[in-house]
């Protein structure tokens, strides 16, 4: 077992080092978090958040508990800082879903998305939406924009993982 | 409450009394001003408001970083600031505050530091960094005063009252993260009434009363919809007559309590026709004139009413 997680993370360091660094990258997240009562906490949680690195803008919207974030263009917002941040900040993280461009590959017959200009690989939970592309994606370079849901599941199998990405939609660029 | 306790209370409201006797002020509606934008005169998340001693009228505009200056009427008079860190330039100005010489006091949220301008809009100086030593900010919400010009400053993500010179020099502080009484959970609001320093409590959803040092004196409120509770006590003013007003956020209304913390009655309403509020956020009494004014977030708009006593 031990092997396999050794290989699983070394395939998936790999794979992270093989994608072109120069293309674009994560290029909007949206986070829901509860416990936003008013303009201090979302201007507390603003602050915070902007404190990311790549994180150029950030809209909070405390009606719907929804925080969006976009990336700066020379850099790609740390998605596995969000979470601590916002815990740190007095509030309870949610749902995270993000558009970002980046590579299918596979590792230990799993497939997984790799952001570009970045070292983030997330694990692919297979859904309808991806099996249709995926023969035309898997193990080619061709540039994709995915919409996904993130989730900490780690398949069986695999070194336990920062995300697992649910693909709601995929476009090759 | 009994019938016959609900026809006394009936009718002594309609004599203008309290159930104690005590005369009640009618808070009467006036005029309203602003609207979403960032044309002068138009609001982007208007946060605080102040009143000079001349009876001008200054407002935080959170969502685009700058002041605006008004008359008395709402007439639109100056502005000044835009996004950014540098001298005159703003990240989330919040709870402003004029000093009896006429300078306008604005703590910044996103650059934990105090600016002061003169009433054109001149900048002065400023003060503060982030951090949660002495001097130090992470938040700072509000400024106010107290009778010898030292400035009050709520230090949200610091749960802490600090206390300068009139020129940003550290004298002391009080408070620290809690639930007890004299310990703060976000505060957000401060202000200096004579007797005491009261503190908007806004996540404890209570209003906190300290002597000069710093000693808890008094508390009111707990989380809830009824008279005297609060969902989000987020900004106090006192009146000429040592009344206590508290803004209440989530409760989309102004509760005013007399000075020992007794419910007197309470203004608004959620909505946005005049003299309704949406999600409220400050308050700023002009007690030489008998009005005030309170920042009426939700509707981007500042509402003028009159205090009357009967």
């Amino acid at each position: 077992m031990k092997i396999i997680r050794f290989l699983t993370m070394l395939a998936l360091l790999l794979l992270s080092w093989s994608v072109n660094r120069a293309f674009a990258q994560i290029e909007q997240v949206e986070m829901r978090v509860d416990g936003l009562a008013c303009p201090f906490c979302s201007y507390g949680l603003e602050k915070k958040l902007k404190e990311i690195r790549g994180v150029e803008k950030v809209t909070i919207n405390v009606d719907k508990g929804l925080v969006t974030l976009t990336s700066r263009k020379e850099g790609s917002i740390v998605v596995d800082k969000l979470e601590p941040v916002v815990k740190d900040a007095g509030f309870t993280p949610g749902e995270i879903s993000l558009t970002a461009i980046g590579k299918i590959g596979e590792s230990n017959s799993m497939p997984v998305f790799m952001v570009g200009g970045t070292e983030m690989t997330f694990i692919i939970k297979s859904n309808a939406s991806f099996e249709k592309l995926r023969s035309e994606l898997v193990g080619t370079e061709k540039l994709v924009r995915v919409t996904g849901r993130l989730t900490h599941e780690t398949p069986a199998g695999h070194h336990a993982h920062p995300y697992t990405i649910t693909i709601e939609e995929v476009n090759i660029k | 409450m009994t019938r016959r306790a609900f026809a006394i209370a009936s009718f002594l409201l309609i004599l203008g009394l309290g159930c104690d006797g005590q005369r009640l002020p009618n808070v009467e509606f006036v005029a309203q001003w602003g609207g979403a934008g960032s044309a002068p005169g138009q609001f982007n998340q208007p946060i605080g408001v102040a009143v000079d001693a001349e009876g001008n009228v200054y407002v935080a505009d959170a969502g685009n970083n700058r002041i605006q200056k008004f008359t008395s009427d709402g007439k639109f008079l100056a502005q000044w600031g835009s996004p950014g860190s540098g001298e005159g330039e703003f990240d989330r100005p919040i709870h402003l505050a004029v000093n009896a010489e006429g300078l306008v006091y604005v703590p910044e949220y996103g650059n934990d530091r105090v600016q002061v301008f003169d009433s054109q809009g001149e900048f002065q100086f400023s003060w503060g960094k982030t951090g949660s030593a002495p001097g130090e900010f992470d938040a700072p919400g509000a400024v106010n005063f107290d009778t010898k010009g030292q400035v009050l400053v709520t230090d949200f993500y610091n749960h802490r009252i600090q206390i300068f010179d009139g020129r940003g020099d550290f004298r002391t502080e009080f408070g620290s993260e809690g639930h007890e009484v004299g310990q703060l959970y976000y505060p957000t609001d401060v202000f200096v009434d004579g007797e005491g320093i009261l503190v908007a409590d806004a996540y404890n959803h209570r209003v906190q009363k300290y002597d000069t040092s710093g000693k808890p004196l008094l508390h009111w409120g707990r989380q809830g919809k009824g008279d005297s509770e609060f969902e989000v006590a987020n900004a106090i003013g006192v009146d000429g007559q040592r009344r206590v007003y508290v803004v209440d956020f989530d409760n989309h209304r102004v509760q005013v309590f007399d000075a020992g913390g007794k419910f007197l009655l309470q203004f608004g309403g959620q909505g946005n026709a005049n003299g309704q509020l949406t999600q409220p956020t400050d308050i700023a009494i002009d007690a030489q004139q008998g009005v005030l004014y309170v920042a009426d977030w939700g509707n981007q708009r500042i509402q003028k009413f009159r205090i009357k006593d009967s």
